[in-house]
């Protein structure tokens, strides 16, 4: 009777039920909670392999249910479905499922022209959604592509309708997901309405064309309308509002938060206070996470350079000085822990930085393990739980000790799913669970969260650390990070999908465009509160202090010291 | 210079390496994308000093040792491949492991397994079987291939192969020489599998 010993088991074919994957070099490690390839059947690719006729190949002629590509015996970590050891089939661009390869029913299938990843002893993730992407620059997308994002929804400030065609027109081949959000700039929802007519994807209120009370109420006015999502960036003058009446302005309807906890922009020194407000979805920027001990120090020059002030006008110095609060950025990743705050987007070249949008998810998922351990951490209630596949049995007693899968998932979520369901983007994007686009990054478990092994677009390899062209053999050294066939020619415009407004789509923007891309219309982005959320259904009722802006909750001081060095770094990236 | 993109390349892993020769110099430790580069670089040289293919991978082998990386570099670098310029030509060098730091609690990216065993088609029924190989041929059969159909010069009763394959981790293989005679145990293919046989 074939056994084999299970640590031979996973170098063969990966993890399977029980074991534990070290992620990079972080202090985290997830336990696989479920495998559903098969012991004994784990479909193979190659020489004297068993994905080939008579065998496990199904040899069926093209059907509806053949797959067009299969990833094998991958371990899957998804917000919807857990880290599970499994294969994930693409048709059509989308994943058809997940599971065991075979021909019965449920069963995934591998025909004749059904084309095998092998993945065996890697990660998958969904391919990352950044919800808060400035562009102004084409050399964005390929520090998108090269750390794993694939969906860019961008900051806002696309208008005019004719700046915004042409920005959709220069992104035709992108291998990306984009929508691009306008700026609300007036107290008139008619001013929004070309703009979501001409392509927008979303609004965006802004201090820098005025974040005042009444052009926020027109803003959500119109999204009420249009159903598309509205981004916040407060009045950081306290000039024509403070934040009770950004609260009494937003009046129970759901906005996205940018940048939450201040620093960046927003009610001094208190922006923070929003995590309180059910209907007001908070995410932060790369900028600020995880603290670390340069955190403020960077901030001056940074909001001088891109909100532009000027570094010789002392006025314009200290006001920038009065936003930077390292009593906020301290309580930033505990209320990140703690379920609060739901997202983590890049803001790009707007303080943030386009390819560090996961790296930073997961340098603050361990910074907060750590947290939790410390005295500052110890109490406080556990974050909510994201939802688990209902065939994962809890595991008792593992020989392994304590996993962080709970930890994991949630703050997964914070790039993948929860971005999508605020955009009203999560029915594409955000998660492989069937039905999603197959937007998959495979990852080297030494390297994740740092450098994908490739990103695929749709099912298609679109992305990756390719080798030397003459060579034998594929990446043969020097190895990095370009374009693969997803992202070459018209490809791109055929694996991508451009957001937009169903009020676009009605006035015809498919044939103004004359686009090759997908053009799909945001639904169910209003109503939203924190219940709507995966994992991030908490409420804070947090209080800050006016002057030195410590952060409390229930009375206890909310704050993580400033670390001064990170996993995800300096082993990985040339400097 | 017409410089191919081949050659083109081979600036990127020198100046890298150059970096990183800087960066050892000042008494840093080097990061993955230095510690390889110096690798591959240092295969380039001793390509170009007319080595042979095994000395070669010596040099490359022995270019970073385990003082010279950060800690835990070693396991961000498992396999690195180049392609150098031969007197005999261009050839594919693979270096497996080349920063050799010896064992650690948790590898970077590491696998922790329970105790144990896995049973592979477990719940399934086995057969036992005797196989003589009467070609002249070595015959080599792999884990999921329906065995009634193997190749027809392994000789054994048929019949009883039917709907059953090797019992044997999937992607496995046995071999018998010619004239040899094997017992093996087969076990039930998985539901559905095996399909019809092409004709012969």
């Amino acid at each position: 009777m074939a056994r084999l010993p299970r640590d031979e088991y996973a170098r063969r074919y990966g993890p399977t039920t029980g074991d534990h994957v070290r992620l990079a070099d972080t202090g985290l490690e997830v336990r696989v909670e479920a495998d559903d390839v098969g012991y004994g059947d784990e479909p193979l690719f190659g020489f004297g392999r068993n994905l080939r006729s008579r065998m496990l190949q199904a040899d069926r002629a093209t059907s509806e249910s053949e797959l067009d590509f299969v990833f094998l015996g991958v371990l899957l970590i998804d917000p919807l479905l857990g880290v599970r050891k499994t294969n994930v089939g693409v048709k059509d661009g989308r994943v058809a499922a997940v599971g065991r390869v075979g021909r019965g029913h449920g069963e995934l299938h591998v025909g004749p022209a059904t084309y095998p990843y092998p993945a065996h002893g890697l990660i998958a993730t969904a391919a990352g959604v950044d919800s808060h992407v400035h562009l102004p620059t084409p050399r964005l997308v390929p520090a998108a592509l090269s750390a794993g994002v694939t969906t860019l929804i961008t900051a806002g400030f696309e208008e005019p309708p004719f700046g915004m065609t042409r920005m959709l027109a220069a992104m035709e081949t992108a291998p990306v997901n984009v929508g691009l959000q306008a700026c609300a700039r007036t107290g008139d929802p008619a001013t929004s309405t070309p703009l979501l007519a001409a392509g927008a994807v979303g609004l965006k209120v802004h201090e820098d064309y005025g974040a005042y009370p009444d052009v926020l109420d027109a803003a959500l006015r119109s999204a009420d309308a249009h159903d598309v999502a509205v981004c916040l960036h407060t009045d950081g003058l306290n000039e024509s509002c403070e934040i009770d009446d950004t609260v009494a302005a937003v009046a129970g309807r759901t906005v996205h938060a940018y940048h939450v906890e201040g620093s960046a922009g927003g009610h001094a020194p208190d922006n923070l206070l929003l995590v309180a407000q059910p209907s007001v979805i908070c995410s932060s920027t790369t900028s600020t996470l995880p603290f670390t001990t340069g955190t403020a120090a960077e901030h001056r020059d940074m909001i001088l350079a891109v909100h532009g002030g000027d570094p010789h006008a002392p006025e314009d110095v200290a006001a920038v000085d009065e936003r930077i609060h390292p009593a906020t950025m301290a309580a930033e990743g505990p209320l990140h822990e703690l379920g609060a705050i739901a997202i983590i987007n890049s803001d790009s070249q707007g303080v943030g930085r386009m390819g560090e949008t996961i790296r930073r998810t997961w340098q603050l998922c361990d910074v907060m393990k750590r947290w939790r351990a410390s005295d500052a951490g110890r109490g406080w209630p556990p974050g909510p739980a994201p939802d688990r596949p209902r065939d994962v049995p809890t595991v008792y007693g593992d020989p392994l000790g304590p996993d962080d899968n709970e930890r994991v998932l949630r703050y997964l979520a914070k790039y993948t799913l929860e971005p999508a369901i605020v955009h009203g983007i999560s029915h594409e994007v955000g998660s492989l669970a069937p039905g999603r686009l197959a937007d998959v990054v495979l990852w080297r478990p030494s390297h994740f969260g740092a450098k994908p092994d490739m990103v695929y677009k749709c099912g298609f390899e679109a992305w990756g650390p390719l080798g030397e062209g003459n060579a034998a053999v594929e990446r043969s050294e020097p190895t990095a990070y370009g374009p693969h066939w997803g992202a070459t020619g018209g490809a791109g415009a055929l694996l991508g999908t451009t957001f937009v407004s169903q009020l676009a789509l009605d006035e015809g923007i498919a044939a103004r465009l004359g686009t090759r891309r997908r053009l799909v219309a945001v639904r169910g982005t209003r109503g939203l509160d924190r219940g709507a959320m995966h994992a991030h259904r908490t409420v804070a009722p947090i209080e800050i202090d006016p002057v030195d802006a410590t952060v409390r909750l229930g009375g206890r001081v909310l704050a993580v010291d400033p670390v001064d060095e990170l996993p995800l770094n300096r082993r990985y990236f040339l400097a | 210079m017409h410089l191919t993109p081949t050659e083109q390349q081979r600036l990127v892993v020198f100046t890298t390496a150059e970096l990183a020769r800087r960066t050892r110099d000042r008494g840093l430790r080097l990061n993955a994308p230095e510690a390889t580069a110096l690798m591959v670089d240092a295969l380039h040289w001793a390509a170009r000093a007319g080595l042979s293919h095994p000395e070669v991978v010596d040099s490359g082998l022995s270019a970073v040792t385990p003082d010279d990386v950060l800690d835990g570099v070693a396991d961000l670098i498992t396999e690195v491949r180049a392609e150098v310029l031969l007197k005999e030509g261009t050839r594919l060098v693979v270096l497996r492991d080349p920063v050799n730091a010896g064992a650690v609690p948790v590898r970077i990216g590491g696998v922790r397994t329970p105790a144990g065993e896995i049973e592979l088609y477990a719940g399934r029924e086995r057969m036992a079987l005797r196989v003589t190989n009467t070609s002249t041929h070595v015959v080599r059969v792999s884990s999921h291939f329906p065995f009634e159909q193997v190749n027809d010069r392994l000789s054994f009763d048929r019949g009883a192969a039917v709907g059953r394959h090797l019992d044997i981790p999937a992607g496995g293989l046995v071999r018998w020489g010619p004239g040899e005679t094997l017992d093996v145990t087969l076990v039930t293919s998985q539901e559905g599998a095996g399909g019809p046989p092409s004709p012969r």
